[in-house]
């Protein structure tokens, strides 16, 4: 049993430490979101250029391709946003859509960024407020 | 009294990769890399592992040789040819074809799946230990990397849910409903009871608990269909195997599978398996399931669950005493 806690001990680590494309990120990025204080963000992005679709199989591949330089240039993209806690929400996490399009993973273009923003009471259900461009792009 | 026959080691060992092979080819086809292959290199960010040494997808033929060479494999292994030489390959071919799956920077949950014919070979009580090993490994880990969620300050799965339902369209059975009615104290709640549960199935190893976290799994699982809609039923093709082989009991069982059984099985399985490779070969089409079910979980974890408590009702001590060294095992 410790075994098992050692060896998964040692996965995240390596894991988050050097593992994946997401350096540092790889592991708040399973909280998926960005929350401050009561209020959560859903980034998301809107298509602005018309570009031929991808098949559907690739609608995962935009999603990830896009998310990894998404995710080093977090800093830059969302500078109101510091720190571990409100990168929990990964951009990478936030482009899927039902009519992907294909897009250069070296910068964004075609693409428009924008967030849901949500106010979550802990004594009451989430409400959505409106939204608010938090993605510097 | 439920009773249910004692299964000789060879003949779980068979029903374990009938269903894995089964559930394969009706309900979870094996991901193929050759929709990637034809991206460019920018596309290209492998994880952690040998595949960083490339700097692009390989040739689609060499996708094609790596998939024909594992449905080979997958048909020796059922017949339990080359025992676990066969297996080892057969769990390195699917590692390297997922491995280049994910090479687009997605993130993979399949090690342990891929794993499994490998362990499935080897002799012993080993398959069980290592399975559930594995297993333990996984949801320790899956536990830590959210060690975030714990903090009271943010509630993560709403936020999960929230970018499901915003961001990402999904329409889970109680994803809508839990966002209109469930207060924020809920799904705090539902954070500390994710982690603290993965955390705690390592203690399935320890036999006082192995009951209650074994009847605890399905039940997680489904909540997380139902609630986020994430379906982990891929997993099926661990936990079958694994019940079936705590279903070895005593060693001196006689085989109870008539060979005539035994081989309509294997066949039904090839003829399965050769159907698979025929989509892929006529039609040009990425392996599809035959049972097209949109969400597998929402109906197999309840049967998960039945199966289970059906099981602990048949065999109350079968969890909670040691089991007898098994006889030799020879592989049909």
């Amino acid at each position: 049993m410790l075994g098992s806690y050692a060896l998964a001990a040692a996965h995240c680590i390596v894991t988050f430490s050097v593992g994946e494309p997401y350096p540092s990120l790889q592991g708040p990025m399973f909280a998926g979101h960005l929350q401050q204080d009561r209020t959560i963000y859903v980034p998301f992005y809107r298509e602005t250029k018309n570009i031929p679709s991808l098949p559907a199989h690739d609608r995962l591949l935009r999603h990830e391709t896009l998310g990894v330089p998404a995710q080093k240039d977090f800093a830059k993209l969302a500078p109101r946003f510091k720190g571990a806690a409100y990168q929990e929400f990964l951009i990478g996490h936030s482009v899927r859509t039902r009519n992907p399009r294909p897009g250069s993973p070296g910068d964004f273009s075609g693409v428009e960024w924008s967030a849901y923003k949500i106010h979550a009471p802990l004594d009451g259900p989430p409400e959505l407020i409106g939204e608010e461009d938090v993605i510097h792009d | 009294m439920i009773r249910i026959p004692s299964l000789h080691r060879d003949d779980a060992l068979l029903l374990s990769r009938c269903v894995y092979l089964g559930l394969i080819v009706l309900l979870f086809p094996l991901k193929s890399a050759y929709s990637v292959a034809s991206l460019s290199a920018e596309h290209f960010h492998p994880p952690l592992g040998p595949f960083t040494l490339l700097e692009a997808f390989p040739a689609p033929w060499v996708i094609i040789v790596i998939e024909f060479a594992t449905y080979a494999l997958l048909a020796l292994w059922l017949l339990g040819v080359g025992q676990w030489r066969v297996g080892a390959l057969l769990s390195g071919l699917l590692i390297v074809a997922s491995g280049l799956t994910y090479s687009t920077g997605k993130i993979d949950h399949d090690c342990i799946i891929l794993l499994c014919p490998f362990l499935l070979t080897l002799r012993g009580r080993w398959p069980e230990t290592s399975l559930t090993f594995c297993l333990t490994v996984y949801f320790a880990s899956s536990g830590l990397a959210k060690i975030s969620w714990l903090s009271f300050d943010s509630q993560a799965s709403l936020s999960w849910a929230l970018t499901y339902f915003y961001g990402y369209g999904k329409s889970a059975p109680l994803l809508a409903w839990s966002l209109e009615q469930l207060p924020g104290w809920s799904w705090e709640l539902f954070d500390q009871l994710t982690v603290w549960f993965e955390l705690c199935v390592p203690l399935v190893i320890l036999r006082a608990f192995r009951r209650w976290i074994l009847l605890s799994i399905p039940l997680f699982h489904l909540a997380t269909v139902l609630l986020l809609g994430i379906d982990f039923s891929r997993l099926l093709l661990i936990y079958l195997p694994l019940i079936l082989l705590f279903c070895v009991l005593p060693a001196h069982t006689s085989q109870v599978i008539p060979s005539r059984v035994r081989a309509i099985l294997i066949t039904c399985c090839l003829l399965g398996l050769a159907l698979c490779v025929a989509q892929g070969c006529l039609f040009g089409k990425s392996p599809q399931s035959l049972l097209p079910l949109e969400t597998p979980g929402l109906l197999l974890f309840p049967i998960l669950e039945g199966i289970v408590i059906v099981g602990l009702l048949a065999r109350p001590k079968v969890l909670s005493t040691k089991a007898p060294d098994p006889c030799e095992s020879s592989l049909p």
